[in-house]
């Protein structure tokens, strides 16, 4: 009897140890970036697994940081707007709360996640998406209601994060990634996410058309398009947050490159893409980065300066955005890009973009062919506009 | 294992059995698989040896002797199923 005694004690103890050991190597090498333990060269210092579990670090880092300026939006405010601009020096900390390819209920989640976090919150920055407030786009499967607005990192995300076999393989990827410095897209501290090295390994052309070819063919992004009332309100009901507190907000439309206006046009949505304009101008005061100016307009080829691919502006571009919309540095900035939007100024501006637009292909013949490639991508249900 | 409560085929099997109608089999997704075929009739033939010539759990148990080595392989076995209960809910994203 003593026999199995001994036996049933050195189970537990060995089934103790083992999840012991996993749990404290997890710990150490922390793979996702959420328990905050010291990174250590080519051990632990790149990890790669980050960028598929944003919405649970972002999370975690908003309850230890707890900024005062956050920078909100989809995955362009992710790659492009940085927290460690001059013009937030008297708002630090200030944190890059971009999700990827989130709707406007899970920016509006994480918005006051930080505001539950920080209640002293004094700057928001939003670069909104015409995507954000499609009816179609769902929640994404890493969105987690019930780990927001909470100043504790929950029991399940920690246990999950270190007793489970899914973190021991993202911390050996972690380790190899570190070892071999071999990473694509990382993040910094202060959640603005970068490329490692600084170069896209694909032709440019190649990452332009397969993304464009994405967008065109996912029924949550412009496959199916009809704009979200439910979105809109979630909007609204940041902007009013930030008045009742006296919150410095500004929101702005994403400079993607002019090929991504481009797809909308040739998915049949351009009458909403202005409609939603129109829409958000009534919530609030808006600068409008989109359409074909200087920026946007860069002809696509290996190298470009302000884009790493259609919709995805670089920091240079971010910090130009950053410069117009807080009067920083504003002489750096080119003329046309940002216009703020006011219902009074909406619908010349609309009127312009198409002006615009004429001038750009007709001074750019290379990105009418790009287009009209674009187009075949195109379900077949959709009624093409290219013209 | 008799089927009383009908078969049930991947779906990848419907190529090389294309005869076998719905109302007798049906064809579903089995995640645990590879997707080729052939791969999944080698996998389940390997499966079917394990099951009908290995000792099974209460043969396994009959075995059993409190020694160390089985301390270890049964607490390894345990800290696997613990750590395999928890889980990161990832979404690789394409670029958006």
């Amino acid at each position: 009897m003593k026999r199995y005694l001994r036996f049933n004690w050195m189970v537990f103890a060995i089934t103790i140890m083992g999840s012991a050991a996993v749990g404290l190597v997890n710990a150490a090498i922390d793979p996702y970036g959420v328990i905050g333990t010291p990174k250590i060269q080519r051990l632990n210092d790149l990890k790669p697994r980050q960028f598929s579990n944003v919405r649970l670090f972002k999370a975690a880092n908003i309850i230890r940081l707890k900024p005062k300026a956050i920078l909100l939006g989809s995955s362009r405010t992710d790659l492009g707007l940085d927290p460690t601009h001059p013009a937030f020096s008297r708002v630090q900390p200030a944190y890059n709360l971009g999700l990827v390819g989130p709707n406007m209920y899970e920016v509006r989640r994480y918005f006051e996640h930080a505001l539950a976090n920080q209640p002293n919150l004094k700057q928001v920055v939003i670069g909104i998406d015409f995507f954000m407030f499609n009816k179609y786009k769902t929640n994404s499967p890493d969105f987690v209601d019930g780990r927001l607005g909470k100043h504790f990192y929950k029991p399940k995300d920690l246990l999950a994060t270190t007793l489970s076999f899914g973190a021991l393989t993202a911390s050996l990827e972690t380790i190899e990634a570190s070892f071999q410095s071999d990473a694509f897209y990382l993040y910094a501290p202060h959640g603005m996410r970068y490329v490692y090295g600084g170069k896209v390994r694909e032709p440019m052309t190649v990452r332009f058309e397969q993304s464009l070819s994405e967008y065109l063919n996912s029924a949550e992004y412009y496959k199916k398009f009809q704009l979200s009332q439910a979105y809109l309100a979630d909007l609204r009901t940041l902007v009013e947050i930030c008045k009742q507190r006296n919150i410095d907000l500004k929101v702005f439309i994403s400079p993607s490159h002019a090929t991504q206006f481009e797809a909308i046009r040739v998915a049949g949505h351009w009458s909403k893409f202005e409609d939603w304009k129109r829409e958000v101008v009534k919530i609030t005061p808006v600068w409008d980065f989109s359409g074909y100016n200087t920026i946007t307009t860069e002809p696509i080829h290996d190298g470009m300066r302000h884009y790493w691919d259609n919709s995805h502006y670089t920091k240079e571009v971010g910090d130009l955005v950053l410069n117009r919309m807080l009067g920083y540095g504003k002489e750096k900035v080119p003329n046309d890009f940002g216009v703020l939007l006011t219902p009074e100024t909406i619908e010349s501006h609309l009127n312009q973009i198409i002006a615009n637009r004429k001038v750009w292909l007709s001074e750019s013949p290379q990105t009418i062919a790009f287009i009209e490639t674009l187009a075949l991508k195109a379900p077949q249900s959709a009624p093409a506009q290219t013209q | 294992m008799l089927g009383m409560n009908g078969i049930s085929l991947p779906e990848t099997f419907q190529t090389l059995l294309p005869w076998l109608s719905y109302q007798e089999v049906e064809f579903t997704g089995f995640s645990y698989l590879p997707s080729d075929y052939k791969q999944g009739v080698m996998v389940l033939v390997l499966l079917l040896v394990v099951v009908v010539w290995l000792p099974n759990t209460q043969q396994i148990v009959q075995r059993l002797q409190p020694s160390r080595l089985w301390a270890i392989s049964l607490g390894s076995i345990a800290t696997l199923c613990l750590i395999s209960l928890n889980r990161v809910s990832e979404f690789l994203y394409f670029q958006f």
